[in-house]
């Protein structure tokens, strides 16, 4: 009697031990995830690049001509942003003259514009005011300074110094910018909105007449 | 004593049936492929509309003599936030685990989380099937939170979960741009 009470008694120490080592059963199964996040930052021009000026009358050298919502731009972004604009020459192109008389080297200042957007830059086109050549932008290498003219955001990170991510869609009042433009030759030709006078060092202080173009650079860049 | 003798070695019969039994349990995924996804915002729309990832993974449960418990969580060295391989940027803030979201369903709707749920870290996950408490009460397919034996061979309604993948980074945050990486654990678990 002894003898099958210490076997069932060993019986049941096996049984237990057997119970105690039984781990809990379980799988598992993965996903490796790569989530890639470009930073993206889309300017769109919605109309024309190309802006047209002729002046064929009196009235028109006199009042001159401002083409309003003469560009329209987009900005589309992922990432805190400024947009700049700069001439990308000193000067106008002329291509073709009319006359001998009076000088061919426009400064790119001649040319006014304002934004429909809000700068707080210190440098800025709130109102019409004169673009600025490559030389005086202080664009170096495509990068803005301070001398830099802003639609958008300003040179440096602080905060209120970019303009934050979003669509046009979205957010019409800050990413859509209405650009308007202005041309006032006067008479004589001598442009006295702009900043930069014609004919320095004696030359003529008059523009030529003839045929000239300017490009004008609109510029979006990730607030660095 | 010859009686004493029988009845021992009906004890050592018994014993060794129900130890044959319990080794009869298992839990199983079966078919595992343990797949890569990748997602690629290289657009404004696919940040605002997010990049939805249709039956991204299949999870063929194969469970036999146990009740089981389901759940689901991230594994990345910051708990929380994405592992970060490679920054594009300066700016913006490192994105969290939660802008996953998955939706990981059967076609008898068993799982306790029907919809899209953001991801959560491993250390708090998400019970699809039962809860961390243990036993819970049983339910039988096709009913939500089946978490008896079962496979997905003889009843796929119940036992083949499929997982839809959802990110929508959105604009209203900045994160910062960069290519980030985590691990997704599905774990299937005995409910002792």
């Amino acid at each position: 009697m002894k003898k099958i009470l210490f076997l069932s008694i060993a019986v049941a120490l096996l049984f237990g031990a057997q119970q105690t080592t039984k781990a809990q059963l379980s799988d598992e199964e993965y996903n490796y995830v790569t989530m890639d996040l470009r930073g993206i930052l889309n300017l769109t021009m919605t109309t024309n690049p190309q802006v047209d000026f002729t002046f064929k009358t009196i009235q028109e050298y006199q009042r001159g001509i401002t083409k309003f919502n003469a560009t329209q731009l987009e900005v589309d972004a992922t990432l805190a942003w400024d947009l700049f604009v700069y001439a990308s020459t000193n000067n106008w192109t002329q291509v073709e003259s009319y006359s001998t008389n009076g000088n061919p080297v426009l400064p790119a200042e001649i040319l006014e514009m304002q934004s429909s957007v809000t700068s707080t830059a210190t440098v800025n086109m709130n109102s019409f005011t004169s673009l600025l050549g490559l030389g005086h932008s202080g664009v170096n290498n495509g990068m803005p300074t301070g001398a830099t003219q802003f639609l958008a955001g300003a040179s440096g990170t602080a905060a209120g110094e970019s303009f934050a991510p979003g669509t046009a869609a979205g957010n019409p009042d800050t990413h859509k910018f209405r650009i308007d433009m202005r041309l006032l030759p006067g008479i004589p030709a001598t442009f006295p909105n702009s900043i930069e006078t014609i004919g320095v060092g004696g030359e003529d202080n008059f523009a030529q007449a003839g045929y000239y173009y300017l490009e004008v650079v609109y510029s979006l860049a990730e607030d660095l | 004593m010859r009686s004493d003798t029988i009845k021992l070695f009906f004890v050592v019969i018994s014993v060794v049936l129900s130890s044959q039994m319990a080794e009869g349990q298992s839990v199983n995924f079966d078919l595992k492929t343990s797949k890569n996804i990748e997602f690629d915002f290289n657009t404004i729309n696919k940040y605002v509309n997010g990049i939805i990832a249709y039956n991204a993974c299949e999870l063929n449960v194969n469970v036999s003599g146990t009740q089981w418990d389901m759940y689901v969580g991230a594994t990345t060295s910051k708990p929380g936030y994405w592992d970060v391989t490679e920054e594009y940027s300066n700016s913006g803030d490192y994105p969290p685990i939660s802008i996953l979201q998955l939706r990981i369903n059967n076609s008898s709707n068993t799982s306790q989380v029907p919809g899209f749920f953001p991801l959560t870290d491993i250390s708090s996950p998400t019970y699809l099937i039962g809860s961390a408490g243990a036993p819970d009460a049983a339910v039988n397919c096709p009913d939500q939170g089946t978490n008896q034996p079962g496979d997905y061979n003889s009843s796929p309604g119940c036992y083949k979960f499929r997982v839809d993948m959802k990110i929508t980074p959105g604009l209203s945050t900045i994160y910062k741009a960069g290519l980030y990486t985590l691990r997704i654990d599905y774990i299937l678990i005995q409910d002792l």
